[in-house]
Formats: C-alpha cells, sequence, structure tokens
C-alpha cells in the first residue's frame, strides 16, 4: 500500500491526530511523573496494610494514607498542570459568563473572604470529629479490637469524621479560589487542533488557509457552547455542551446563514473521527470488568437484544426509509446516547442530519428520564442497588446515568456508573458490527456480493483507530503496578487531558452538524413521527428487558455480590 | 443558502435575535422557574449561589473518575483481612 494513501482520508487523519494526541500526553506524563511516585505509593500501601492487620475496620490513618495515595495524579505535577490548563473547558458562572474565563485577583480575594466563615467552621468541626474519632478508636484499641462495641462506636465516629472531611474538601476548593484568566489558553489550544487539523486539510484538499480562517469562527462557537452549558442552571438541568453546539449552529445556519468562508473549517467528520480515537483510550476493559460481574451480563446481554431488536421494529414493522437513521438511533438508545450514536453514524456513514435527529431525541429523553427514573424508583421503593442497574442500562448519556445515580445514593449512583461504563465498551463493539453490515448492505444494494476484500475496502479504519488505542491502553494500564497505572494513566493522561481534548473536538464537530444543518432537511427525516415512536418503542422494550435481567442478576443469580455491594 | 433561511437580511438579523432571546430567557427566566419547580428551596437557593456545586448534585463529570476512585477503595478494603 502506497504510503500516500494513508494520508488522503478522514479516517486515516483522525488515527494519526488521535495517536498524536495520545502519544505526546504519554509521552510526557510518563517522563515526567509525580515526585517520588513509585516510593510514595509503597509507603501508603504498607500503611495501609499495616492498618489493616491491626484493626479489623479502616481506622484513621488507613483512610489518611487512602487519601495521601489519591492525592498522587500526574495531572498535579507541573506538566500535569500545564496540559490540564491548555486543554480545559471554560468553569462555570452564575450570572456573568465572564467570570468563567477571567477571576481578577480582588474577585478571587472577595470569594475567598465569602467562604472565611464557612470555611473555618467546617475546619473546627472537622477537627472536633477527628478527634472523637481518635478517642473512639484509641478506645477500641485498648480492647485489643476485641470489643464489637467499641469497635462499632469508633466506625460510626470514623464515618462522621469521614462525611465532614467530603464537605470540607469542597468548602476547601472554593476557599482557596485563585485568579486566573483561561483566555490565553484557549488561544493557544485554538492554536494546536487549528494547526492539527489544518495540515490534515492542507494535505488532502490544499486548503490551509481557508481552513484556518473558518476555524477560528467553529472554535469560538465552541466556546460559547462551553460557556452556556457551564452556566449554574444548565449544569444543574443537565444541558451540556453538545446541545448547545448543535442549538447556536442551527441558530445560525437557519437565521443568518453559515457565510461560504467558514465551511471549509466544518469538518464533522474528521472532529468526530478523530474525538472517538481518543475516547477509544479512555476505555479500559480490565479496569472496567474487573468492577461488576452482574453488570456484564445486564449490559452485554440487554443491549444487543435491544438494538437488533429496535432496529429490527424500525424496518419491518414502522418501515422506516433510511437504514443509517433507524440504526444510529437504534445504537444511541440502547447503547449510551450521543457516543454511541457518533460512532455508529461514522460507521454507517449516516446524514449529518440523522446524527443531528438521534442525538436531539436521546438529549430530550435523557432529560426526561434522569429526572423521573430516581423520583418513579423511590416512589415504588425499589432497593438502591436494582435501581442502579436499571438506570444504568437505560438512561443514555453516562453522566445523565450518575446525576440520576446520585438521586438515589452511593450505593446507586457506583451501580449505575459501572453498568454504563460496562455498556460503553459495546461502543467500539457495536461501530464495528455496524461498519460491516453496512459495507456489505451497501454493496448487495448495488448488485454485488462483496467479499472480505471489499468489506475492508468500505470499512471506515478509524474504527480500527478507536479499538487499537483502547486495547493498546488496557494493555498499559494492566501491565504498570496499579499505583502508576493510577497516577499517570487514570489521573494523568486521560482525566487530565485526553479526556478534554475528546470533549472539544465532540463540541467542534456538533458546532460543525449545526451550522451545515437546515431545519427542512431535518423536518423530513422526521416525517410521520416515525424516529421518535422508534426511540419510545425501543426504549420502553429497554426499560423492561433492563429491569428484569437486573433483578435476575443481581437478586437471583449473584445475590451473594449485591449483598457485598 | 438553506432553503429554511429567511430571505431578506432584516428578517435573517431579526429572526437571528430572535433566537438569541431566546436563549437568554431559557438562561435567566425559564429554567430558574424549572429548577424552583423541581428543587426544594434550600437547595434552589444553594444552587442559585454556588453554594453547593451543581456538577455535584447533578454529576455531570465521566464516571471514569467514580470509578476509578470506587475501585480503588474496594480494592484497598478487599486487601484487608476479614474481621475478628
Amino acid at each position: 500500500m502506497p504510503i500516500k494513501s494513508l494520508f488522503q482520508t478522514e479516517d486515516h487523519w483522525a488515527i494519526w491526530i488521535g495517536a498524536a494526541f495520545l502519544l505526546i500526553g504519554a509521552s510526557l506524563f510518563f517522563a515526567f511523573p509525580p515526585q517520588n511516585m513509585t516510593q510514595r505509593h509503597q509507603q501508603w500501601e504498607q500503611r495501609m496494610e499495616q492498618e489493616a492487620q491491626r484493626a479489623p475496620f479502616h481506622t484513621l490513618a488507613w483512610h489518611e494514607a487512602a487519601d495521601a495515595q489519591q492525592k498522587i495524579k500526574g495531572s498535579s505535577t507541573t506538566i500535569g498542570k500545564s496540559l490540564g490548563q491548555l486543554t480545559a473547558k471554560p468553569g462555570g458562572w452564575s450570572t456573568s459568563p465572564l467570570t468563567a474565563l477571567v477571576l481578577s485577583p480582588s474577585k478571587a480575594a472577595q470569594k475567598r473572604q465569602a467562604k472565611e466563615t464557612t470555611f473555618q467552621e467546617s475546619q473546627e468541626t472537622l477537627a472536633r470529629l477527628k478527634q472523637q474519632a481518635n478517642m473512639a478508636q484509641n478506645k477500641a484499641a485498648d480492647q485489643q479490637f476485641q470489643d464489637e462495641n467499641l469497635n462499632a462506636a469508633a466506625q460510626t465516629a470514623i464515618a462522621n469524621w469521614r462525611i465532614q472531611h467530603k464537605k470540607f474538601s469542597k468548602i476547601s476548593k472554593k476557599y482557596k479560589a485563585k485568579a486566573y484568566n483561561k483566555i490565553p489558553s484557549l488561544l493557544a489550544l485554538w492554536l494546536l487542533l487549528a494547526l492539527a487539523f489544518g495540515l490534515s486539510r492542507s494535505v488532502m484538499q490544499k486548503e490551509f488557509w481557508a481552513f484556518l480562517k473558518g476555524f477560528a469562527i467553529v472554535f469560538a462557537i465552541g466556546v460559547v457552547a462551553y460557556l452556556l452549558a457551564g452556566q449554574t442552571n444548565m449544569k444543574t438541568l443537565g444541558i451540556g455542551y453538545a446541545a448547545w453546539a448543535i442549538l447556536i449552529g442551527l441558530l445560525i445556519s437557519n437565521t443568518i446563514g453559515t457565510p461560504a468562508w467558514i465551511k471549509p473549517a466544518l469538518q464533522t467528520e474528521l472532529y468526530i473521527k478523530t474525538g472517538l480515537v481518543l475516547l477509544g483510550a479512555e476505555i479500559l476493559f480490565g479496569k472496567i470488568l474487573s468492577i461488576g460481574l452482574p453488570g456484564i451480563f445486564v449490559a452485554w446481554i440487554v443491549t444487543p437484544i435491544v438494538l437488533i431488536s429496535t432496529y429490527w421494529f424500525g424496518q419491518k414493522v414502522l418501515k422506516i426509509s433510511s437504514k443509517t437513521l433507524n440504526i444510529t438511533i437504534s445504537a444511541d438508545m440502547s447503547v449510551c446516547g450521543v457516543s454511541a450514536a457518533v460512532a455508529t453514524a461514522a460507521a454507517c456513514q449516516a446524514k449529518k442530519e440523522e446524527l443531528t435527529l438521534a442525538i436531539g431525541l436521546s438529549m430530550i429523553f435523557t432529560s426526561v428520564m434522569m429526572i423521573v427514573m430516581p423520583i418513579a424508583i423511590k416512589a415504588m421503593g425499589m432497593p438502591e442497588v436494582l435501581g442502579g442497574a436499571w438506570m444504568g442500562g437505560t438512561i443514555d448519556a453516562t453522566g445523565a446515568v450518575v446525576a440520576a445515580g446520585a438521586f438515589l445514593g452511593d450505593t446507586a449512583l457506583n451501580v449505575a456508573a459501572t453498568i454504563k461504563m460496562i455498556q460503553n465498551i459495546l461502543i467500539g463493539i457495536v461501530a464495528f458490527g455496524v461498519a460491516i453490515y453496512f459495507a456489505r448492505q451497501n454493496g448487495k444494494a448495488q448488485g454485488k456480493d462483496i467479499g472480505w476484500g471489499e468489506i475492508w475496502l468500505r470499512f471506515p479504519k478509524f474504527i480500527l483507530g478507536f479499538i487499537g488505542a483502547s486495547i493498546l491502553m488496557s494493555l498499559l494500564y494492566s501491565s504498570l503496578p496499579e499505583g502508576t497505572a493510577y497516577s499517570i494513566i487514570d489521573q494523568g493522561i486521560i482525566r487530565g487531558y485526553s479526556k478534554n481534548i475528546r470533549g472539544w473536538l465532540f463540541c467542534l464537530a456538533f458546532v460543525s452538524i449545526g451550522l451545515s444543518t437546515n431545519f427542512a432537511q431535518l423536518k423530513k427525516h422526521f416525517s410521520g413521527g416515525k424516529p421518535l415512536i422508534l426511540y419510545l418503542c425501543g426504549q420502553s422494550f429497554n426499560l423492561v428487558l433492563t429491569l428484569l435481567m437486573a433483578y435476575v442478576m443481581f437478586y437471583l443469580v449473584f445475590s451473594n455480590i449485591t449483598a457485598s455491594i | 443558502m438553506n432553503s429554511s433561511v429567511p430571505s431578506s437580511i432584516g428578517k435573517r438579523i431579526f429572526h437571528f435575535l430572535l433566537g438569541c432571546l431566546s436563549i437568554y430567557g431559557f438562561l435567566f427566566w425559564i429554567s430558574p422557574a424549572i429548577l424552583k419547580l423541581t428543587l426544594s428551596k434550600a437547595v434552589f437557593e444553594q444552587v442559585q449561589e454556588e453554594e453547593i456545586d451543581a456538577a455535584a448534585l447533578f454529576y455531570t463529570d465521566s464516571p471514569l473518575t467514580i470509578q476509578a476512585e470506587w475501585h480503588w477503595k474496594k480494592h484497598k478494603r478487599n486487601k484487608r483481612p476479614a474481621s475478628n
């Protein structure tokens, strides 16, 4: 294969740009790890082991060691902080969006002052509770931890101290508000992305300068989308950047019109595919699978059944004319919302309007379900584990699953998030399957019975980047000592860097979708409300089947695991 | 030009401004009204004053970190010997 052909398509460029971002991030985080990382991990590990040998419950020292160990993060090093700042999205705000970008030293001081009393009160309470916990623990220790009542009293006192510790950490973060100016880092990020994607456009289409001009506007709209999503009420309602990016794009393209000079920068596919390669790196098989066995059954049995049934229902019963729209809605509803919709749409080469429609449906129902489901679960008196499993398997977006889980409680949150993440692994597998299926279908539609060679030619290659990134990162994660993997990969490359860039790329893709879509086209795809009926029927089936499977797995098959959650 | 874009410049700008106004209205009038209806008074006031992090109330971040931390704690817990 000539080398030139590896630089001629969006799929290849998505892999190269995604790989370049990951390589740069990995090199920097591995080259500049937290100071004495290994020794510190070992030191705290030993401390925790000693404490675990000493007492039958988590002692104060055990918790302190665990806290100290969790603070060993790649994102806390100088390089980590710089990468975090470079790729960070604008912050939150309440009444003035400017505060999301710039906070002057005087305003920061005002913020600190406003929190001073709360901070000091919280600090005093924390110290008092710690002292009480210490005394209770010492009493239990005096009896060699043999007295059940003293042990229970110590555990309660320690639990109270931990609750206050959590509250204090939040207040402390606000109290330590520092002045910032995010505008220079946003400009630097714009330049970095403009150069990366401009280079690809330059090689593919020879339009570097045209791209650069338009990209400034696309990026600026992306910033506005993030700003709107960061407003307190929007965060509370769960209306994220994706909705705003599409909405602002639609507003412009359907009113004043998208100027022709912006169009070279509307590279929806390129941004999405590169973002998906980065998303692959976030999906660490080993870590996710080790978390929850019952969740694997709930996520991996129900999801494919719902996906295939919904697609079949759309084709055979509703007779939706566009197969690509049908599969995109089916995947977005059964797997995990926006990411699955984006990956599936790219795999089957769906139209932009079809993707917009699928994402729109998903976002509307996600917002409704994340509020209604926890209320309904509480009203029915359903156990947290079952409720969490039900929500994790049915609510589309991962963020919304966690939000809804938090409504019910910590256990529900953990179960819901675990199931959603296990389900997220399916994004790559579904995209892979859909790509092969549609390559064959397209061939058949052209009257050809195509073989594997032809399938390979038609196969969207970026999926290999997505799966490759996931496999490589998973292997790297499991080959490292757990502490190192946590500090460098979880809390460094992913959390402090690649996840942020992926968010920006999806945001730019959604801006591009909005700017290149018009309502008339959208309306055409919505004919007869069939997509809505498809979504509603599929989701209803999903709700019933997931609840049934969650009950069987968590209460009949793996009841011992459920008891230990 | 999109078929849904109005023809005259005046109309286009008018529609654009109307859209901007709708967004403004949603941010500052409609959404607080929705929240007032759905959240308790105390929680609503706290959200408005940014006393509590809305993201913590409706956690919008990736669950990966929560999971990492949960897994971490679980792993540590499993290392501890059984209760006496």
